[in-house]
């Protein structure tokens, strides 16, 4: 035996499947905490080359940077690394539901390259959706190295993806409320540790490298008044409209622009960069993530009409740049006009409102949260991250209220969300988590028959008797009490078989060997159809008294339920 | 003919990258064949990214700090020619990149505030302040932007922490300078015994500073304290005999206590030394007042009853000046005192000591009864005005 293979067999090795996804979920965070900090590095230093500072110093530059960069970032996208090209969420979903948690090494690489370019020229795009991609794909890639399970895999890019947000944006929490609320749609126990290992990891070298500092320097709040909720209600109801609007534009748009030939779809990203530019040219403040606009914002640094006008152009801008497929996310420039909204609203407020309200900054902090929950409809997520950047608990009932109020009116008048209409674009529809939160859950209570409707029998009833009750029943079965375990069912036909045949006298003879199995009414109507798969029926019984019977659950019963939420066609 | 080379040189390209993204995708699988394997490259590559990240970012806060060190010397020189925007703009982009540099937030802060920006202003320094509390400079523009914004209990906190704070150089100064600032600060709110009680921990903290007893002196003096004012001044005087500020500061003091032999002695002192007008016109009405006073010291008794006819004549003019014919005659008490005072001036002097009294004391009589009907007969005649005072208050020499 050779050394390797010694070695190679030494048992310290051999870890279980479980411990080996915890130890890779520290790794991932790790990796994906330094690829990140690279990657803001990266971006910070081809903005001062290219754009100048402060932004748009360089007056060249800023007309013919986002053009050129544009152009680049999607020739490499479109060309050399195709797996990095479209959003870093849906990747990431797809690595769970439909590759089975598989992301090509190119997307890492690509998306950092893309990326790095496009948003380091100017373009008015954001770092953290690339960051999410990167880490998915790292997770993938360290998955395939250490030979996990299929279904360990599969859950391997959401970890990622929370470490690579969690080190963009230097909030673990967000990072994983949003993996949870928008890439896994659920609480899953057996990723939830994962995720969280991975994103304090990717927080804790993340901040090694570039400081403790939260993201934006946050004054101090302080509710001034009481009637200010009302603001904060219309904040949130402005941005639940303006979301629903920009979630239209930019998804016709996009679709607009994926029905030109292949050929000319590299002109795109190289107009709207040639846009973006000359709309830097005379407001520079629109250039790139711009995080420092929105710190200067909470800073009271501008009045109500610039915050208004960045707000705008911004959000145009960015239409226009993601339609056309330049690469890059859209968070940073959603708190961006999250944050533009808010102040500019805060400062109406300020002047127009019958009593003293709060200064400007407290409302451009929680618009920044509002847009985000109307954008992308996460509404904990949006809640949350607000309250991690801030670290202000007076802050938390404003930010209830408005965040609210947005994903409520981004709902009503928008029906799906940003990723789910790209999705649906790019030809792989994926599902939604939004949905699947407002889908209709079924119960047993809502399928079971009735007690009355239903023949119930005792241990002692003749066969016959019961044939004769069954016949009289709608029902084509009779629940047998076996006390005190519970009922059995027994069908129709069995009863007369089993009856003619065996000679058996009473209905306890046939059920007397058979398991009781029964259901609550509260519980989910999934863990009854398993039941259904053994049984005609699941006697529906009363959780403090098990003799009690409510109902009866049946096949056809679940089947007219589903019907019921989900008519045909 | 362009197009089709293009199209043809990118599908080369295409199909390139799809085969080495495809080998880039399969090398986990094949390099990694044993666990220990696994562990070891992916070890391997995290001490890679590791130095390579460690590399990168020490040149990139190397950079960074010296873009910000620019911008913020840029600032400093453009907030000094009074380029307050320009200055303004340089500040933040120092900031953006070094978040936490405390001599650049204040910086801006500052400039924020002379550019009446308080609230802006206020939001650095909170910042600051937060990270380094005991700074004193932090503090004082803190109290300053308070000052500003009408928030006075707040303007006092922070200057008290001013004073209490931490400086980096000429710390007893600074700290001196801060308490004159909090004690006007007060004397413009008119929170009197406040200013009092600054201005002695100022003397204790430099009782021997004759700059500081200038300063001192003046502020006692403006919060309605002249006989601490005098103190100081005279401190100042005795050892600056030159100062002529000082001077005519003390005669203005001593002028208002009333002691105006010693107000005309430090007044001639100042003008000796620089000229000015308040302290000419008030030498000459302490001579005046001098000259006029019945009741000074060592004065023969001809002298003080012809001073006292003097004095009831011009009590006696104020009260004709004062009353208005069209009004009817005065109380008949009045008219009594202005027939006795008449008939007192046309008899000859007569140099006793009981007449220079009764002269005086009718002089007295008379203008008590002259500033009960008319208050305004105070400014009428002002040596009259400041001597009578003196006399009815004290009964003694001016």
């Amino acid at each position: 035996m050779s050394a390797w293979e010694r070695i190679s067999r030494v048992r310290a090795w051999s870890m279980s499947e479980t411990q080996r996804f915890l130890l890779l979920s520290v790794l991932i965070g790790v990796f994906a905490g330094l690829v990140v900090v690279c990657f803001h590095i990266a971006i910070d230093r081809l903005s001062w080359n290219l754009l100048g500072t402060p932004l748009g110093a360089n007056r060249l530059g800023t007309v013919f940077s986002p053009m050129l960069g544009a152009g680049l970032a999607a020739l490499i996208v479109q060309f050399v690394f195709r797996a990095a090209r479209g959003s870093g969420v849906n990747h990431t979903k797809s690595a769970i539901y439909i590759s089975d948690g598989y992301i090509p090494s190119g997307a890492v690489f690509g998306k950092f390259l893309a990326c790095s370019v496009s948003i380091g020229s100017g373009n008015p795009l954001g770092p953290e959706d690339p960051a999410l991609q990167m880490g998915a794909g790292i997770a993938s890639m360290l998955g395939r190295a250490f030979r996990l399970t299929r279904e360990h895999m599969r859950l391997i890019a959401p970890v990622g993806a929370a470490a690579g947000i969690g080190a963009a944006f230097n909030t673990p929490i967000t990072a994983v409320l949003f993996v949870i609320e928008e890439v896994v749609a659920g609480w899953n126990a057996g990723v939830l540790g994962s995720i969280v290992l991975a994103a304090v990891s990717a927080v804790v070298v993340s901040r090694a490298f570039l400081g403790n500092e939260p993201l934006f320097g946050v004054p101090e709040f302080t509710l001034t008044h009481p009637s200010e909720l009302i603001v904060y209600a219309g904040i949130g109801l402005v941005a639940g409209l303006l979301g629903a609007v920009h979630i239209d534009a930019l998804t016709r748009l996009r679709a607009k622009m994926l029905e030109a030939p292949e050929r000319l779809r590299i002109l795109q990203p190289l107009v709207a960069g040639l846009v973006v530019g000359l709309a830097g040219l005379v407001v520079p403040r629109v250039l790139g993530a711009g995080y420092p606009v929105i710190d200067g914002a909470l800073r009271g640094e501008f009045g109500w009409q610039p915050l208004l006008v960045f707000g705008l152009v911004k959000a145009a801008l960015v239409t226009f740049a993601f339609a056309s497929g330049t690469p890059g996310g859209l968070f940073a420039p959603t708190l961006f006009v999250g944050a533009m909204l808010g102040g500019g609203m805060g400062a109406l407020a300020q002047t127009y409102w019958p009593v003293p309200t709060s200064d400007p900054s407290a409302y451009v902090l929680v618009g920044m949260g509002t847009f985000f929950a109307a954008f992308f409809r996460t509404p904990m997520t949006s809640i949350f991250m607000v309250f991690e950047v801030s670290a202000t608990y007076e802050i938390i009932l404003p930010v209830m209220i408005a965040n609210t109020v947005a994903y409520l009116v981004s709902r009503s008048f928008q029906r799906d969300g940003v990723f789910d209409i790209v999705s649906h674009q790019d030809g792989t529809p994926l599902p939604s988590p939004e949905h699947e939160r407002h889908r209709a859950r079924l119960r047993v209570e809502d399928a079971m028959v009735p007690a009355d409707k239903v023949v119930t029998l005792g241990q002692l009833t003749r066969v016959a008797e019961a044939v004769e009750q069954v016949a009289q029943s709608a029902e084509p079965l009779a629940l047998v009490a076996q006390p005190p375990r519970g009922w059995t069912p027994v069908s129709r036909d069995e009863l007369a078989e089993r009856g003619s045949i065996d000679g058996l006298e009473t209905v306890g003879a046939i059920v007397r060997d058979r398991p009781v199995r029964g259901v609550h009414p509260d519980e989910p109507i999934d863990l009854a159809l398993r039941l259904l798969s053994m049984q005609p029926a699941v006697p529906v019984v009363s959780r403090s008294r098990p003799l009690r019977l409510l109902g009866v659950l049946t096949v056809r019963g679940v089947l007219d339920a589903y019907a019921r939420i989900q008519p045909p066609g | 003919m362009v197009l089709p080379r293009v199209s043809v040189v990118l599908e080369r390209l295409r199909s390139w990258s799809g085969r080495a993204a495809g080998a880039a995708s399969d090398l986990p699988g094949f390099v990694i064949g044993t666990p220990a394997g696994a562990y070891t490259v992916v070890l391997l590559a995290l001490a890679a990214l590791v130095a390579t990240t460690t590399m990168v970012a020490g040149r990139y806060f190397a950079e960074r700090e010296a873009m910000a060190r620019h911008h913020y010397e840029s600032g400093l020189a453009l907030a000094r020619t009074g380029e307050r925007p320009e200055a303004i703009a340089h500040f933040r982009e120092a900031l953006s990149l070094q978040r936490d540099d405390g001599r650049t937030q204040l910086a801006l802060a500052t400039t924020l505030l002379d550019e009446g920006r308080p609230r802006e202003a206020s939001t650095y320094l909170s910042d600051l302040l937060r990270t380094d509390p005991t700074n004193g400079l932090a503090n004082l523009t803190r109290a300053r932007v308070a000052r500003v914004l009408d928030e006075e209990t707040e303007a006092e906190l922070y200057y008290q922490r001013a004073i209490y704070g931490t400086w980096a150089a000429d710390a007893q100064a600074r700290r001196l300078d801060t308490r004159f600032e909090l004690a006007e600060m007060l004397l413009a709110n008119g929170r009197r015994a406040r200013v009092l009680g600054e201005l002695e921990q100022i003397k204790a903290d430099a009782p021997a500073d004759l700059d500081v007893a200038r300063r001192v002196g003046r502020l006692f003096q403006q919060a309605g304290a002249p006989e601490r004012a005098a103190d100081e001044f005279r401190l100042v005087v005795a050892e600056r005999s030159n100062d002529g500020d000082a001077w005519a500061w003390l005669c203005q003091v001593r002028f208002t206590l009333g002691e105006y032999a010693d107000a005309m002695t430090a007044g001639e002192r100042a003008l000796a030394i620089r000229p000015d007008p308040g302290t000419v016109d008030r030498v000459d009405a302490a001579r005046e007042v001098i000259a006029l006073n019945p009741a000074a010291r060592r004065l023969s008794s001809r002298e003080r009853e012809r001073r006292g006819r003097a004095l009831l004549e011009r009590v006696l003019a104020t009260l004709d000046r004062c009353l208005d014919p069209a009004e009817g005659a005065a109380s008949a008490s009045l008219e009594q005192q202005r027939e006795a005072a008449r008939a007192l001036l046309a008899r000859r002097p007569q140099r006793s000591v009981d007449a220079a009294e009764e002269v005086l004391t009718l002089s007295e009589d008379l203008w008590q009864a002259t500033v009960g009907i008319c208050p305004a007969a105070r400014a009428d005649d002002r040596v009259v005005t400041l001597l009578m005072t003196r006399l009815l208050s004290q009964g003694g020499t001016p």
